[in-house]
């Protein structure tokens, strides 16, 4: 376009040449001379310029000239103030990019509506006790739920599992399982994309089961084999049949987690008495929309019924209804979105404050420019109009910026917190882009045009004197800046605080060293298939022998297998009672983690005794019951008496199986970031009740050959059975790296935006000193003159910043105790040390600003009295 | 040098318009002929002819071509298009009832 406009203009040239040559010619014809001709045929002509100018008008082009001309000219001012641009677009970049990324992730994972068809139709419903509000069905419950909604709606049910895998030609290997109920994938409306789903004739018990695998571990496991379908393997030794693949996007992964095959449940009449074993989660599907109240007083009389058929095993149960949606957010999930999004809402709420802070700054940097130009006659309009531009160049060049972030930050994210689901990137959410810019866009407009209008106002005349000692900054703008530089270090030290608090909670998740020693343990997982260990005397055989070639390995101190090592990542919770005592009313029996350990456990974790004997080679599977609980139970239950010698028992059982205490250990609490429903630990002798399912562990006897353990562990269970692998082998501190990995990366992020906000508050606090000296230097040059030394005008100006610092500490303050009270009221972890945090936030603050005084200190106490006090 | 008219505003459209009528002409030559037809009592103020034969020229009443003049220079000359002829017709016949209203009012008592 600009180029037909320069032709234009050339045409037009043209025109005015040939119109003034014709004119002269004329003239000359009358007989003027040449000179004079084309003296006379100018004047006629006019102004050229002015005619120039009303001709392009005439041409309408103008508007897009004046665009043009000022684009370009807030862009050269844009390049000439290099380093406000580059910190007002890193800002932008970020506060912008990453924001959206993590919004984006949180969405995919977490809010966005589950994939199913009619999604909103689905709903789970719980077993809720008093001492566990959403509990599973037993399976007689489950087959009268069933029959008593049949009409409102369908349910199915499901039960993690595990099994071996083997396959001819691949290793076995012991994926995520999950037994579903054999219309489940009707239920949530998840047709399979190979093969076929679960028939009714697969719930009966018969030769070949039938199964399905999900599509990623097809890919993985069975590398997408194309005759999957109808492929016979083996799970736990018996035959199989792969009858379908399920699709690759499902959102199954949010509501279960990651699973990788199902197979159908076996409801026999045996299983269907069982009224006591908590088995099945269930989930339904609505047959009509909005039936919920129908289905709430349907499961309110079941549950009445129930409790009066079965008083013992049912006596308090209710029926407790949500929506399959809101499952998806439950426990940690739920901590760490509220987390997440807070975290992201700050970084926004951080980006705008120093955006603010720089175009303020920016603004009152430019008075006297827009002061001049305004006594020149510049109206408001043409005054801001080059602002306005400058800001939109701004706001491009920050949203390019940021969309490279968010599609670094986004990969990133997806890489370490997604899952399946999001292998190929997140997609990015229009919403929140919309969101984050537009609340971006309105700090800087606000932020940008309004200064801009107010320092305009300024008296021309006093500006232009341009005395430093005048009204640059004057009262009014200096105190506006100083309060911006206030809020920066509020908002820094809210961003150093909570990054303390996340250091040191995370600090004590990394280092699990309480009541147990992990450094030089291994662990992993073993499942035994059942064909062949369908009873607790050839697993209890095959264990002996097990620990005992482990303890035969070089480099091995001792070994040891359990349900489950001091990390409990699934922990088992049952509920106890003491013999003797009355039975306790209904939800306050003693909830405790219980953990069946072979002997030579606890000197392979690391527990110490403190009282008694520990498990060991005596207790076998036909001797007396006995167990060992931790001292917070002991002082509990014990309060002042001695433990040993008095009986446990299960609560809400018929038979209790009573078991006498014979010792007492240190606590070794499960490490979580979440609160902990119990603090009880229960152990009991591994072979009264041998598990197929096993956590093998071993202590090396040097921490440092720890890590050359796994594959001489895996080789021993590989030489005693080739069809059971050990899965998941690694070290203690690996497996607490692995599973704090998230909060880690928090960790990392939120340190990272604290620096950013530090940073920031530094660069304003530097700049507003700096300002303060330049008013300030015929003051300091009296003082020098008058006999003050360096160290005293020093002494001043870092005593300015720092008082700067007190305002904007106070209410940083506020914010980081307001954060640390709800951090801890959902992360007790965090709750421990805070002041310890908050004070070393104060400390970094207090370094930074003084660093941040430091130049401009030097500076004034440099000046040369006689020189400054000249320069008026 | 004839005195210069003031010119009202908008008649400048419709003398070039009409001068226009018999055929292509280049701007400099357009002043000329209403100069010439007026019988030299109009003069054609050039900074106001120029942005004028643009503005037509943008409403579409007229194109402009480049071509030869008379003594063999490149000069743009500008001819009627349709439209152009339209707006003519329209604006004479405006001007006849202007010049009917001011006239009726000059001559009543």
């Amino acid at each position: 376009m600009l180029l037909v406009r320069r032709k234009l203009d050339r045409e037009m040239d043209e025109e005015i040449h040939f119109h003034i040559a014709e004119q002269t010619r004329r003239y000359v014809a009358q007989g003027v001379s040449p000179d004079d001709a084309r003296r006379l045929a100018m004047l006629n002509f006019g102004h050229r310029e002015s005619i120039r100018e009303r001709g392009r008008e005439a041409r309408g082009w103008t508007w897009l000239d004046n665009l043009v001309r000022d684009t370009v000219f807030a862009a050269r001012s844009l390049w000439n103030a290099r380093g406000f641009t580059a910190i007002a677009v890193v800002t932008l970049a970020l506060g912008i990019g990453m924001n959206t990324a993590m919004f984006s992730l949180l969405n995919t994972l977490l809010l966005r509506p589950l994939n199913f068809p009619e999604a909103g139709q689905l709903f789970r419903v719980y077993d809720s006790r008093p001492h566990q509000t959403e509990g599973d069905f037993s399976m007689g419950n489950y087959a009268d739920l069933a029959d008593a909604c049949t009409d409102i709606a369908e349910v199915a049910s499901f039960r993690f599992w595990g099994f071996t895998v083997s396959d001819s030609d691949r290793p076995a290997d012991v994926p995520n399982a999950l037994r579903v109920s054999v219309n489940y994938f009707n239920v949530i409306g998840l047709p399979p994309a190979m093969g076929r789903g679960f028939v009714p004739e697969d719930g009966v018990r018969q030769g070949v089961q039938a199964v399905v695998v999900s599509h990623r571990y097809w890919q993985s496991y069975f590398t997408a084999d194309p005759d999957i379908v109808g492929r016979v393997i083996y799970l736990d030794g018996e035959p199989a049949e792969v009858v379908g693949v399920l699709p690759a996007a499902n959102d199954i992964e949010r509501i279960l987690g990651p699973i990788s095959i199902f197979c159908p449940i076996i409801f026999d009449a045996t299983s269907l008495t069982n009224r006591i074993d908590p088995a099945l989660g269930v989930v339904g599907r609505y047959r009509t929309a909005g039936d919920s109240s129908r289905l709430s007083s349907r499961l309110e009389a079941l549950a009445h019924r129930l409790s009066t058929d079965y008083p013992v095993e049912n006596s308090d149960v209710r029926f407790v209804v949500a929506s399959l949606q809101s499952t998806t957010l439950r426990g940690v999930g739920r901590t760490m979105t509220l987390l997440l999004l807070g975290l992201s809402f700050f970084v926004l709420l951080t980006a705008c404050a120093n955006l603010t802070t720089l175009l303020v700054a920016r603004a009152m940097s430019r008075t006297a420019e827009l002061s001049l130009r305004g006594a020149l006659g510049a109206s408001r309009g043409q005054l801001v109009r080059p602002i306005v531009l400058e800001l939109a160049l701004l706001a491009a060049l920050g949203g390019l910026a940021a969309t490279l972030v968010w599609t670094w930050a986004s990969d990133w994210l997806a890489a370490r917190f997604g899952g399946a689901n999001v292998a190929d990137g997140l997609p990015i959410d229009a919403r929140v882009l919309g969101f984050s810019i537009g609340v971006t866009a309105l700090t800087a407009f606000l932020f940008g045009i309004a200064p801009t209008l107010w320092a305009s106002r300024t008296d021309p005349g006093t500006v232009l004197k341009g005395s430093t000692r005048g009204t640059i900054g004057g009262t009014g703008q200096g105190r506006l800046r100083v309060a911006l530089v206030s809020i920066q270090c509020a908002v820094a030290l809210v961003l150093l605080s909570g990054s303390g608090f996340f250091i040191q909670g995370v600090r004590r998740l990394l280092t699990p060293d309480t009541g147990w020693q992990p450094a030089a343990v291994v662990s992993g997982v073993l499942n035994l298939a059942s064909d062949r260990y369908n009873a607790a005397e050839p697993i209890i055989a095959f264990h002996e022998e097990l620990t005992q070639r482990l303890r035969a390995l070089p480099g091995v101190e001792n070994a040891a297998v359990c349900f489950e090592i001091p990390l409990y990542a699934s922990p088992a919770r049952r509920a106890y009672r003491v013999e003797g005592r009355p039975p306790l009313p209904p939800g306050q029996d003693h909830l405790a983690y219980t953990n069946g350990v072979s002997a030579s456990y606890f000197d392979t974790v690391g527990t110490r005794l403190l009282r008694g004997r520990l498990i060991d080679a005596t207790d076998r599977l036909t001797s007396r019951p006995v167990v060992v609980i931790n001292e917070s139970m002991a002082d509990a239950l014990f309060p002042g008496s001695d433990p040993l010698g008095a009986r446990l028992g299960l609560a809400g059982h018929d038979d209790p199986h009573w078991a006498e205490i014979v010792g007492v250990v240190e606590d070794a609490p499960p490490q979580t970031i979440a609160s902990l429903p119990t603090t009880f630990q229960v152990y009991k002798p591994f072979p009264q009740e041998a598990w197929q399912y096993v956590n093998v562990v071993v202590r090396a006897s040097n921490p440092a050959l720890a890590s050359g353990l796994p594959d001489s562990m895996r080789q021993v269970v590989a030489e005693l059975d080739g069809d059971q692998p050990l899965i998941n082998v690694m070290t203690a501190p690996d497996r607490n790296m692995q599973r704090t990995g998230v909060w880690r990366a928090i960790n990392q992020i939120l340190t990272a935006f604290a620096g950013l906000g530090l940073v920031l508050a530094v660069l304003g606090i530097y700049g507003v000193i700096t300002r303060l000296v330049m008013r300030r230097i015929g003051e300091f040059g009296l003082r020098i003159a008058l006999g003050a030394c360096a160290a005293d005008v020093s002494r001043l100006v870092i005593g300015e910043g720092l008082r700067m610092m007190c305002v904007g500490a106070a209410l940083g303050l506020v914010g980081a105790v307001a954060l640390e009270r709800l951090l801890s009221s959902s992360l007790p972890a965090f709750s421990d040390g805070s002041t310890l945090a908050i004070g070393g936030a104060v400390a970094v603050l207090g370094l930074a600003v003084v660093a941040a005084c430091w130049l401009p200190a030097r500076r004034a106490s440099r000046i040369n009295p006689v020189v400054a006090l000249r320069a008026e | 040098m004839t005195e210069k008219s003031e010119l009202l505003q908008g008649t400048l459209d419709l003398l070039a318009l009409r001068v226009l009528s018999s055929g292509p002409l280049h701007g400099f030559a357009i002043a000329q002929r209403i100069h010439l037809l007026s019988k030299e009592a109009l003069s054609v103020e050039e900074g106001s002819l120029y942005p004028a034969l643009y503005r037509m020229e943008r409403k579409g009443w007229i194109e402009a071509e480049w071509g030869v003049s008379e003594n063999n220079r490149r000069a743009k000359f500008y001819s009627l298009t349709r439209a152009g002829r339209r707006q003519l017709a329209i604006e004479q016949d405006s001007w006849a009832r202007l010049t009917a209203a001011i006239g009726a009012v000059l001559k009543a008592d």
